[in-house]
């Protein structure tokens, strides 16, 4: 038996291996499926040169071979130069066997190279997304079963409503209407689509919109009270948009993951705690949710408080090396992440109760009868 | 004085409903955004950002782990899978963002009027410190998912001390499969709502599947939530695994 299984596990591990290789291999080579012209860098050199006199970083010169790889000229071969520097945030080192998209036809000015005026557009990152998407889902597969399907369904589902969402959110008309209305599909498609038709999964629904209702409004009480922020500061705005709609329309979309994580966890334990007949009383049915949040709260508000900070780190190294200091870094743009994490911290706190009343609210009956029945 | 609101209001919240191992959890949290801001400092006074790193991932494990949950079996196995994920998503990172040239600005970095103008000849290499990120920001969800694991594990072993050391395993999987759809979740939303600006300007730019696919800024945006997501999925049988052989050594 013990061999049997150590025999299906390689041979889904080489299954999954199988999958992967193909699919980033497919797209690593897929430049004939687009229009754009798309070469491969056969040949490249890489020379140090004379780096400016106040730049903290070293200079390069590459010197490189493209060989077109679609349209009606696929086979011409360019020569091509592009220089960068060590810390590469604006500059790029390309790679032998890098596929980039390119243009011809550009003046000199604007970056062209050479008798062709060619440019390099960008990178091609597809195979990236190849490689990420098929292990995702072939681990997904090879560790959830069955129920890999659910969990596919609704990130995809929650993606498409997103994708919908943000193209009418972008008109800037009705933002809290929109965002209110995405939020109920999110909650529900995915409770529904993980949990099914339940007790529980409704129980979290109730707790995941109410939670999400109080948390909004405690935030606009307080910025009635406090004063409007600087939102100009966030990342990526022009001051052309309503950014205090925006800002709380992304601070409900944050939270979401959290708050409904939270919610089934403890609408499940308490149907498990009545059904099981564990819990005699209403008291020690609270004991258990005191209990099982000491748990999960802590780790969770660390999920949060790693997943924004540590996307800043890159921009936050860039704006402390042009003079910002911690304080001028925190009142410019990393404030608004603090903020989004405390008020995602305080939405799994507040799920916390909100969930343990409408799970005893929708057993009242059960927790009376002391969960003989289901 | 609206973040020392929110504290205030977070501190009360964790103390009321989660006595006092909820004030522990702040504590916790509190410890973690010094040790972020001190390493923040670090990296940029002393340029070594993968020294930096790994002594603050160590700071981060110290109290997420066991600061927060006491020094035991389970902390134990968690520690383990992390340090052994954080590696191999630490090396992977390595050599996808350096073969793919992912590092350094977006095509859309034009939009952020405060970066644009900014000097960025720095001499802090933009690929080293993205990779950095990449650790620090998955170390929540995977501490997260492998104590999940192992704590279940360790109630399953107490309720049932002759379980084999096959079956906990099993247990342990089985926790794992329930929490996989809302840790997912969790990561979405929060990366919907963190690059909520960055992908209003991708839906007013009209970009097509194809130009998101080849968008260095979309990939740098969902880089981090897909490691994540993956370091989640790989910790569940290796939490799992680490779990049942301390657990059923004595």
């Amino acid at each position: 038996m013990k061999n049997y299984l150590n025999r299906l596990t390689i041979i889904k591990m080489i299954i999954v291996v199988a999958f992967i290789s193909v699919a980033t291999i497919f797209a690593f080579n897929n430049s004939r499926f687009y229009d754009e012209p798309i070469g491969k860098i056969t040949k490249i050199e890489t020379k140090h040169v004379q780096k400016e006199k106040k730049s903290k970083d070293e200079n390069y010169l590459q010197s490189m071979t493209i060989k077109l790889m679609n349209t009606k000229e696929a086979g011409t071969v360019y020569s091509y130069k592009s220089s960068y520097t060590t810390s590469q945030f604006r500059t790029t080192k390309y790679h032998k066997g890098q596929y980039v998209f390119l243009k011809k036809n550009i003046s000199k000015k604007n970056g062209g190279y050479g008798k062709y005026g060619l440019k390099i557009m960008g990178e091609k990152y597809d195979f990236v997304w190849a490689f990420m998407i098929s292990s995702l889902i072939s681990l997904i597969f090879l560790i959830a079963g069955r129920r890999a399907i659910l969990i596919l369904a609704s990130i995809a589902m929650n993606l498409v409503v997103f994708a919908i969402g943000i193209m009418k959110i972008v008109k800037f008309k009705d933002i809290y209407s929109l965002t209110l209305i995405m939020t109920a599909i999110f909650i529900i498609a995915t409770l529904i689509l993980l949990y099914g038709f339940s007790k529980k999964s409704i129980g979290a629904i109730f707790s995941s919109v109410t939670t999400v209702l109080i948390v909004l409004g405690i935030y606009m009480v307080i910025i009635h009270f406090s004063g409007r922020l600087g939102y100009e500061y966030i990342d990526y705005t022009n001051g052309n948009e309503p950014l205090e709609e925006l800002f709380v329309s992304s601070l409900v979309f944050s939270i979401l993951g959290a708050v409904m994580d939270v919610a089934i966890t403890i609408n499940s334990s308490v149907e498990e705690i009545v059904v099981s007949g564990g819990a005699k009383s209403l008291k020690e049915i609270i004991n258990s949710i005191k209990g099982i949040s000491n748990d999960i709260m802590g780790t969770m508000i660390n999920v949060l408080f790693f997943t924004f900070v540590g996307d800043e780190i890159p921009i936050n190294i860039l704006k402390m090396a042009n003079g910002y200091n911690m304080i001028t870094l925190f009142s410019n743009g990393a404030a608004f992440e603090v903020i989004r994490f405390l008020i995602g911290a305080i939405g799994i706190a507040l799920a916390v109760p909100v969930s343990g009343f409408f799970a005893v609210v929708l057993r009242a009956r059960m927790i009376r009868r002391g969960g003989e029945t289901c | 004085m609206l973040i020392f609101i929110l504290i205030m209001m977070l501190f009360f919240l964790l103390g009321a409903i989660g006595d006092e191992r909820g004030v522990a959890s702040m504590f916790t949290i509190l410890g973690n955004m010094v040790v972020f801001f001190i390493s923040l400092g670090m990296i940029f006074k002393t340029g070594h950002i993968f020294t930096v790193t790994f002594f603050a991932v160590i700071g981060f494990l110290l109290l997420t782990l066991f600061a927060q949950n006491g020094f035991n079996e389970k902390t134990i196995s968690a520690f383990y899978g992390i340090v052994i994920i954080l590696i191999l998503v630490g090396v992977s990172s390595v050599v996808l963002v350096n073969l793919s040239s992912l590092a350094g600005f977006g095509e859309l970095y034009i939009y952020d009027e405060e970066v644009a103008f900014m000097e960025n000849q720095i001499g802090y290499s933009a690929q080293s410190l993205l990779v950095c990120s990449i650790m620090i920001g998955i170390l929540g969800a995977i501490t997260d998912t492998a104590l999940s694991v192992s704590s279940a594990m360790y109630e399953v072993r107490e309720h049932n001390p002759s379980i084999s050391k096959h079956e906990l395993e099993q247990a342990g999987f089985h926790v794992g499969w329930d929490i996989l759809g809302t840790t997912f979740s969790t990561l979405i939303f929060a990366e919907i709502g963190q690059g909520f600006f960055l992908w209003l300007i991708f839906a007013r730019n009209k970009y097509s599947v194809v130009g998101l696919l080849n968008s260095k800024s979309f990939l740098q945006q969902t880089f981090l939530i897909i490691a994540s997501s993956l370091g989640c999925l790989l910790i569940i049988p290796l939490t799992a695994k680490i779990t049942a052989k301390i657990m059923k050594k004595k």
